[in-house]
């Protein structure tokens, strides 16, 4: 099982990936950058 | 060998995502963000076996076996007068599920990556759940027979 991260600008843009992810969802990490929010989204494949 | 938890802090989105994807399977279990003194900063949440030792380390130049004492993190060895200690290749072994040991950033392969060990050297082992532990790897020559 290897785990990958993938960085979103927008949750818009977070939100298609999700529901577009075959993979297993872990976990959703939003976070600040800068001034503008950013979506980390955590998936795991075996 | 005991797993535990282990809490790692990172002060980048990149650094903490390549630890996330650097988390053997089943170890990873949390990532959180949050502010400290209005700086950004990364919780990561791992959950796997803690033990990060060496534990054989030698050279086919050495004069003896080598002294590795795990609460000093430390090993000591000697090799045979005349050895060129600036490009020693080290038989080594590691923690059964440590992740992965380097030098100065380099991960190293038994037999056959090599260092200069001319001062002492820091190895990184890192173990399964992410905790790491600084080994310093000192080499002595021997006097001349």
């Amino acid at each position: 099982m290897t785990y990958t991260v993938e960085i979103y600008e927008s949750a818009s843009d977070a939100e298609t990936a999700i529901e577009a992810e075959t993979d297993t969802l872990e976990q959703v990490v939003p976070y600040h950058e800068g001034t503008a929010l950013r979506f980390m989204v955590i998936t795991s494949a075996t | 060998m005991t797993d535990a938890f282990a809490t790692l802090i990172f002060t980048s989105a990149s650094d903490a995502g390549d630890a996330v994807e650097d988390c053997p399977a089943g170890v990873f279990q949390h990532l959180e963000s949050y502010y400290q003194a209005c700086k950004q900063k990364f919780m990561l949440v791992n959950y796997g076996d803690d033990a990060a030792e060496i534990a054989t380390f030698s050279f086919t130049e050495q004069t003896g076996a080598a002294t590795i004492d795990s609460e000093d993190a430390t090993v000591d060895i000697e090799v045979e007068f005349g050895t060129d200690v600036t490009t020693l290749v080290a038989t080594f072994t590691v923690s059964t599920d440590a992740r992965h040991a380097k030098v100065g950033g380099v991960a190293q392969v038994s037999e056959t990556t090599s260092n200069d060990f001319t001062s002492a050297v820091t190895y990184q082992v890192t173990a399964e759940n992410g905790t790491t532990k600084d080994w310093t790897v000192t080499v002595t020559v021997a006097a001349e027979a």
